[in-house]
This record gives structure tokens, C-alpha cells and sequence, in this order.
């Protein structure tokens, strides 16, 4: 196991995307720092309410966090087809280790490096809204850690694309369409539609698919001290996830290589 | 002790929809016992690494057994002790020789003083010594295939399974190559590998299994090919000039005016036979070693009976097809 995670440390620094980590973050910091402040002196001169000054501060850590999670996600993408490629899983698999414990030896991981760079990109852009007395720590904490928490989502779906096909591009197809997917059917009711049948269809698919905006939305919601309505979205989407990473390890462990 | 083994071994590839269906193996049986050099030689495609990826549950068979130190592949133990180089490797490319190594102990659960030893060893052994920080990535095929027996060794294994070691391999790297196979095989460890050239197995292995379309056709004692006595065809323009061979050196198979062949009791004997014509005023032209039965046989299993060989006797002049 410790070989597996020095190993995937080695990959993930060659590969250097720890400077791209850094340099978005960078960015952000700085355009975020000039917009709360901006909004700070508006709320100063009473122009503007605290209570937007806390919105618009949660919803540019919540966007942040966003972004690099979906960085992560389209990083780890190139990755997974690249483990279980025939003549390279061959090195590890003719050891005396046992398919689940080298799938979930990577998996852990690959989900502990993204999720440190995560955490620590998140903590910077929240040190600078914390400077600011724009968000409060714990306000921060539910963003990022509700932030993880989609990001392991997001993982589980690309893990499984990527050991059941070993293709890049049918992960990022199936990731792009579940992104578009739950952003429609988080407005389902609105669209009016009054058979059943369609009804029926639609909530099935919106409790089955993963419901990341709204695990968004609940943050924000919990950061600026506001009502949540329910948590089923986080629920129902972690246990996507946990469903998601058995079957790939179910289909990893009866895979011919 | 048997340390290899596999019981009528059947593996088929089939499309989702079975429409494209490869018999990969079909009912391979053979055994190793301990301290042997076995040779798994047939063309590409013959089911040599499917094989071997069933021997260490990369694979799984649709019908018959196999077993590694007993132990069937599904069981993690059953590769403690045995070091695997694959076909065609793609070690991990972010990686250094010593890292990789390192990693390699690590799976083997060994501990770190013992790995540290043992990575000093063998990058010395393999003089791999010399690219510390080069990444495998870089790494040139022979430096690849070096690095990959160096890390199949890194236990110090008492088995040592090798698919197609030597492919790719430049005549340098295939020879530097084989010394170091011929110094594991001089510490009486099983060494089990594969190829699809003769050449490649049949100096270092004891035993020679040809593989065919997912069998072993059969399975050639090399040392009976050893002890065969060594035949040579001599082109020179011998006219009516008489030769007496001593029986220690040799003897005489056929003669003509132009043709030569010879029977001699050992391959540095010829240099008797070269020195007594040139004596005699004989101006030679070109001197063949001959194949014997046993290795035309061997050639012609793996090659398809397409060429039929002529036999003179017991002997094909220069394993070439002359009829």
C-alpha cells in the first residue's frame, strides 16, 4: 500500500499538474481578493447588506472549489485508463498482492493526493475571504469539505468509465453529460411536464444521478446560516459512489489482462 | 518438487457478441520441476504469454488448473517467491530503475533494509548504475527489458519467469542478456521463458516445450540434442585426395569430389579435420554445421510442414531445405 501511494505521489508530481493547481488557485486568489473588496467598501459605505457581502464571498469560494474540482477530475481522467493498461498492471498484478487491494490501494490514493490539493487550494482562497472578515472559518469549511465530498462523487464516476472502457474520452463524454444532466433535472418541476409516466422517469433519474449543484447549493446555504431543506442530494449522492466504486472494483477483479 | 504446472489449460477469447472467438489455449498440460531451465518456444500467437498471464491470475482459464508452487494463481501467495519479467512491460515511466525497484520490494511486502540491499545489488548486476535519475520513460528498449529482470529478481527468487526476454533486443543487449540469465541459471534456480526464436532458448534450457496453437506439441530433452554428435558439411575442392580421420577425432559420412561431411566426436575437432585438408593442398570453400534430427524436428514444428525437409542419412545439410 505504501508502495502504491509513493508511487502515485511520483506520478502526480511528474506529470506537474501540482503548478497548475497552484496557478488557478493563484488567479482566483487574486480576483476574488479585488471583488470582496469591492463589495466590502460598498458594504462599508452602506450601499450594500452584510448579508450579500457573506453571499457573494460563499458563492466565489463555492465557485472556486468548483472549478478545481473539476480540474482534479479531468486530471485523474488521463490517469485511470493508464493504470489498468495491459503490460503495466502485469508489474503490479504478478506480485503477491490481491486485485482489491491494488485497486483500492490506487483509488485511496489517488482520492487522498487530489483531496489534499483540494483542501490546501480551497484553505488558501478561504485564508484570503477570512482575511478580508468577508466568511467565517467554519462558513469555509462546509464549502470545502461539501466540496470533497462532490469531488468523490465526480471520482467514482470516472473511476468506473475508466476501468470498465479504459478511454479518456468516454470518461469525459459521461462526465460532461451527467454535469449537464443534473443541472435539468434539479428544474424538472418546472418544466411543466404533467404525464406520470415522464414524472416517474425523471425523479428516478434525478435520484439515481449525482446531484453535485445541489450539494453547492447546500453549502452556500450552510456558510451564510440560511435554511437547508433536505440532505438527501448528499446522501443519495454518496451512495452513488459508494455503488459506483464496488462495481468497478467488482469489474476490475474479473477483468482479463 | 514441481514448482510449474498446468493441467489441460483452456483459454478462449470471445467478442461480447462471440462473433470473433481465439482459442488461445487448448488443454495445455506440462510441468517444471525445481532447478530447471524450461524453454516454451513457438511462433507468435502460440499462447506463450496468455500462459503465463494464467499462470499469475492475469488471466482466467476457461477450463483446466494451473498452480505455482503448488498454490493456484488466485491465491496472492503463490507468487511470493517468483519473479515475472512480462511481454512487452510498461513499467510505471515515472518512475527510476531504483524507484521502481524500491516499488517492486515493496509489493513483495519485503523490508526496506533488504530492499536498499538488494536494489544496490542489481542496479550494480544489471549496470543500470549509470542512469541514477534517468526516468524509465527514457529508457532505451534493452535498458527496459534490464530493468525488467532486475526487478523480477529483486526476492532473489527461486523461480524466474521470463516472456520473451530477448525480444527487441539488439545482439549486444541479447547477449549481455543471456549472461545474466546463464548466472541465475548457475545458482540452480527454476527458470521458465519464452520465445519465438530457437536461438534465443535452446543454449540455456534444459528442457524445451513447443508450443503450437495453445499446446504443448511436445517437449525436447535439449541435452539429448547435446549429446548428439556433432555433424559438419565441408565445401571444398577435394578431387580424389584421401583423408583418414583418427577415430578420436571423427569420422567420415560421405565423400564426394567437391563434398565433404563429418561425423566428430566434438565441435572443436573440426579445427583437426580443417588442419589435415589444408595439409594436403585441399582449398576449402565453406564449412556448415549440420542439423541434427532432433533439431529439425524441433525446427519443423514450430515452422509448419510446409518445407519439407531432405534427410541424408540421419542428417539435413545446414538445416536447409534442398530437395
Amino acid at each position: 500500500m505504501k508502495g502504491i501511494f509513493t508511487e502515485t505521489i511520483i506520478e502526480f508530481i511528474d506529470r506537474k499538474q501540482h503548478w497548475l493547481f497552484l496557478l488557478v488557485t493563484a488567479i482566483a486568489s487574486a480576483i476574488i481578493y479585488f471583488a470582496v473588496s469591492d463589495k466590502l467598501e460598498l458594504v462599508k459605505n452602506e450601499i450594500s447588506s452584510q448579508a450579500s457581502l457573506l453571499q457573494a464571498a460563499s458563492s466565489s469560494l463555492n465557485n472556486f472549489v468548483t472549478v478545481i474540482v473539476m480540474l482534479s477530475v479531468v486530471s485523474i481522467m488521463f490517469l485511470i485508463p493508464r493504470i489498468s493498461r495491459k503490460g503495466r498492471v502485469e508489474f503490479y498484478l504478478s506480485k503477491p498482492i490481491t486485485r482489491t487491494k491494488f485497486f483500492y490501494g490506487k483509488v485511496i490514493s489517488l482520492f487522498a493526493i487530489y483531496c489534499t490539493m483540494i483542501l490546501l487550494c480551497g484553505m488558501l482562497v478561504a485564508g484570503v475571504l477570512h482575511y478580508l472578515k468577508a466568511l467565517t472559518f467554519s462558513g469555509s469549511a462546509y464549502i470545502v469539505v461539501i466540496g470533497l465530498a462532490s469531488f468523490l462523487v465526480w471520482f467514482s464516476i470516472i473511476s468506473f468509465t475508466g476501468f470498465m472502457t479504459k478511454s479518456v474520452s468516454i470518461s469525459f463524454a459521461a462526465f460532461g453529460s451527467l454535469w449537464m444532466m443534473q443541472l435539468f433535472l434539479k428544474h424538472r418541476s418546472e418544466w411543466g411536464i404533467e404525464q406520470k409516466f415522464v414524472q416517474l422517469i425523471l425523479d428516478t433519474f434525478y435520484y439515481i444521478l449525482p446531484k453535485t449543484s445541489e450539494m453547492s447549493s447546500i453549502s452556500i446555504q450552510l456558510a451564510t446560516g440560511g435554511m437547508t431543506v433536505s440532505y438527501l442530494p448528499i446522501f443519495t449522492s454518496l451512495l452513488l459512489a459508494g455503488m459506483l466504486f464496488y462495481a468497478s472494483m467488482s469489474a476490475f477483479g474479473r477483468r482479463d489482462f | 518438487m514441481v514448482v510449474v504446472e498446468a493441467y489441460d489449460l483452456t483459454k478462449i477469447y470471445a467478442s461480447r457478441a462471440g462473433k470473433h472467438v481465439v482459442v488461445a489455449l487448448e488443454g495445455l498440460t506440462m510441468a517444471v520441476p525445481q532447478g530447471e531451465v524450461y524453454g516454451l518456444l513457438g511462433p507468435d500467437g502460440a499462447g506463450k504469454s496468455t500462459f503465463f498471464r494464467t499462470l499469475f491470475g492475469l488471466v482466467k482459464p476457461n477450463a483446466g488448473e494451473c498452480y505455482l508452487n503448488g498454490l493456484q494463481p488466485s491465491n496472492p501467495r503463490s507468487r511470493g517467491n517468483i519473479g515475472f519479467l512480462p511481454e512487452k512491460p510498461q513499467f510505471p515511466g515515472h518512475l527510476t530503475a531504483r524507484q521502481l525497484l524500491n516499488l517492486a520490494g515493496q509489493l513483495y511486502e519485503m523490508k526496506g533494509s533488504d530492499i536498499e540491499k538488494r536494489t544496490e545489488l542489481l542496479l550494480e548486476q544489471f549496470d543500470l548504475n549509470r542512469w541514477p535519475d534517468l526516468k524509465i520513460k527514457h529508457f532505451s528498449k534493452g535498458l527496459i527489458q534490464k530493468v525488467g529482470v532486475a526487478q523480477a529478481l529483486i526476492t532473489d527468487p527461486d523461480v524466474l519467469i521470463l516472456d520473451e526476454p530477448f525480444d527487441g533486443l539488439d545482439e549486444r543487449n541479447k547477449t549481455e542478456l543471456t549472461k545474466a540469465i546463464d548466472k541465475i541459471r548457475s545458482e540452480a534456480k527454476t527458470i521458465v521463458m519464452s520465445s519465438h526464436h530457437r536461438s534465443n532458448v535452446e543454449h540455456l534450457a534444459d528442457r524445451i516445450g513447443i508450443i503450437k496453437k495453445g499446446k504443448i506439441l511436445r517437449t525436447i530433452d535439449i541435452a539429448a540434442i547435446r549429446e548428439e554428435k556433432c555433424m559438419y558439411e565441408i565445401e571444398a575442392k577435394i578431387g580424389h585426395v584421401v583423408f583418414e580421420i583418427p577415430e578420436a577425432v571423427g569420422k567420415k559420412i560421405r565423400v564426394s569430389t567437391n563434398n565433404m561431411i563429418v561425423e566428430l566426436t566434438r565441435p572443436e575437432m573440426i579445427n583437426m579435420v580443417i588442419d589435415e585438408m589444408r595439409l594436403k593442398g585441399v582449398s576449402i570453400k565453406s564449412v556448415k554445421p549440420m542439423k541434427t534430427k532432433l533439431e529439425q524436428s524441433l525446427y519443423q514444428d514450430i515452422e509448419g510442414p510446409e518445407d519439407e525437409p531432405v534427410s541424408i542419412g540421419n542428417y539435413v545439410p545446414g538445416g536447409k531445405v534442398t530437395a
